[in-house]
């Protein structure tokens, strides 16, 4: 029951807050998510944008593409070489689990995966979130188990078609050209770079995208890029699309071996991603640390995965100015039917 | 159309008004709330998954947005002084322009106060939320809340009961 006062205060509150329309454009709103997907860009332009159009064109330079022999884990370890590049060593423990992987899978079992995914983030309560993730590509989320099965049979597809050209990219990475896998990871979601495309057609699109992100450099008091990133900047953009979206890809597509082979083969490909052993819950696992190379500075994101399978483990994302945000993962391959009658 | 952009979108149409208000209320400038509101929005759409699936996807975007103003005052630094009633004036009849004078102080007092006694103060007596709903919101406990309601009253008493006690 609230006082006067506060009955009144109530009414002043309203009456101040009262007759300026607002009509927020869900179109702004899109593009403008699409752009904070890739947060870190505009700390990377800021360092300094190369003049002139994107004429060298892409070259994402791989460090491997050979094709790996199946071994252990272990066992590849004790062959990595003791000295030299830090890429290689990134190159042999991560192509060898894929390697592995490779070797030990062996049918597929469900038509679908199921993502148990626990947030803690330190600005909101822990929540738990159910994502099923069909083979054919649909996807449907729910907070708990009944949430879930409803949203499944209420045929709540929330698939944006994103996470299936990533998985699509990750098993094409699989047995096809590692350098024409990065791309069509990459441009599995809507980026600004126009891998692939002539020159005058970058030049284009990025124009385009400078119109909008315009704002965001006026806020942040940074000079806009008279042109599109060339050279380290560039490679800067490409690990970043190449990292967000492969990680995307190892949770959408974690119950399927094929995919998880297919993600560590492209992630061994970025120089800036550190990968040291580890143990968590007593289990082997490696942690994939990408720093500021790939997110810019102040930022990075940790990934831990299973040491045997490439499972997705643990994600921990550090964000400039905020806490850490920790995602837990629990995966497993279902069937749809199994998640219609609640056998989960 | 897809179904991701239905739900957002009908959420848009219930709750963008509100937010706006509220993000008024926080920072005291209408193009402000503007700008906070649509990247309260951006970031509620980007992870519109995670909002969804919340027990209280407001809440949660309600959380987004007061995080949007922490971060831009902090950035402002702005501070706004606590407007008071001349001394000696007591408004015996108070008419419209009277009403407008008392409602233009309170909003400067209420944008004098520490952020978390403000939002608390807009969410509870704009929003109409409970103690509990608050302390969702806000992270903190009931206990918090209501000490910071109680503090923020104390603030804001002066731009409610001089006009009450003469009407």
């Amino acid at each position: 029951m609230k006082s006067p006062m506060e009955s009144r205060l109530g009414d002043d509150l309203r009456q101040l807050a009262s007759g300026q329309p607002f009509t927020p454009d869900l179109a702004e709103i899109k593009a403008r998510a699409r752009q904070r997907q890739h947060r870190s860009i505009v700390g990377k332009v800021s360092a300094g944008a190369g003049v002139g159009a994107v004429a060298a064109g892409v070259a994402v330079a791989l460090v491997a593409t050979s094709s790996p022999q199946a071994v252990t884990p272990a066992a590849s370890a004790a062959k990595a070489p003791a000295a030299g590049a830090k890429a290689s060593v990134v190159t042999s423990k991560l192509m060898s689990l894929a390697a592995y992987i490779k070797a030990s899978s062996g049918s597929l079992p469900g038509n679908a995966s199921l993502v148990i995914r626990t947030q803690d983030d330190p600005h909101i309560p822990p929540q738990v979130s159910y994502n099923l993730y069909a083979d054919g590509g649909a996807f449907y989320g729910g907070g708990n188990k009944s949430s879930l099965m409803q949203a499944v049979a209420r045929h709540q597809n929330m698939a944006d078609g994103i996470d299936a050209r990533e998985v699509a990219a990750a098993r094409y990475a699989v047995s096809g050209d590692l350098s024409t896998a990065v791309k069509q990871m990459i441009n599995a979601s809507p980026n600004d770079l126009g891998l692939g495309l002539s020159a005058a057609a970058r030049e284009k699109i990025w124009k385009k995208a400078m119109a909008q992100v315009a704002p965001i450099y006026q806020e942040k008091g940074i000079k806009e890029p008279s042109g599109p990133p060339t050279g380290q900047q560039l490679r800067g953009f490409v690990d970043n699309y190449l990292w967000n979206n492969s990680v995307d890809a190892l949770s959408a597509g974690a119950g399927n071996p094929a995919v998880r082979e297919g993600v560590l083969r492209l992630l061994s490909t970025i120089s800036g991603v550190n990968v040291a052993n580890s143990t968590t819950g007593g289990e082997p696992t490696l942690t994939l640390t990408a720093g500021s190379a790939v997110f810019g500075t102040g930022s990075k994101q940790v990934l831990t995965i299973n040491a045997q399978t490439g499972m997705p483990v643990k994600s921990v994302m550090y964000i400039q100015g905020l806490g850490p945000s920790t995602d837990i993962y629990q995966v497993s391959r279902v069937t749809m039917a199994d998640i219609t009658a609640g056998k989960f | 159309m897809n179904s991701r952009d239905e739900e957002f979108r009908e959420f848009m149409r219930n709750r963008a008004s509100p937010l706006h208000q509220s993000a008024y209320l926080l920072c005291g400038d209408w193009h402000l709330a503007d700008d906070l509101v649509q990247d309260t929005l951006v970031k509620a759409y980007q992870h519109w998954n995670r909002v969804r699936q919340a027990d209280s996807p407001d809440a949660y975007v309600r959380r987004i947005l007061l995080n949007e103003v922490h971060g831009r005052w902090r950035r402002r630094e702005r501070v706004v002084p606590v407007a008071r009633f001349p001394e000696g004036r007591e408004p015996v009849a108070p008419d419209a322009t009277d009403e407008l004078v008392r409602r233009a102080g309170l909003l400067q007092a209420l944008l004098a106060l520490p952020l978390r006694q403000r939002a608390t103060v807009v969410l509870r007596y704009l929003e109409g939320m409970s103690e509990r709903e608050t302390a969702t919101v806000l992270g903190c406990s009931e206990g918090t809340v209501k000490s910071q309601s109680a503090r923020a009253l104390g603030t804001l008493r002066n731009f409610l009961d001089r006009t009450e006690s003469a009407v």
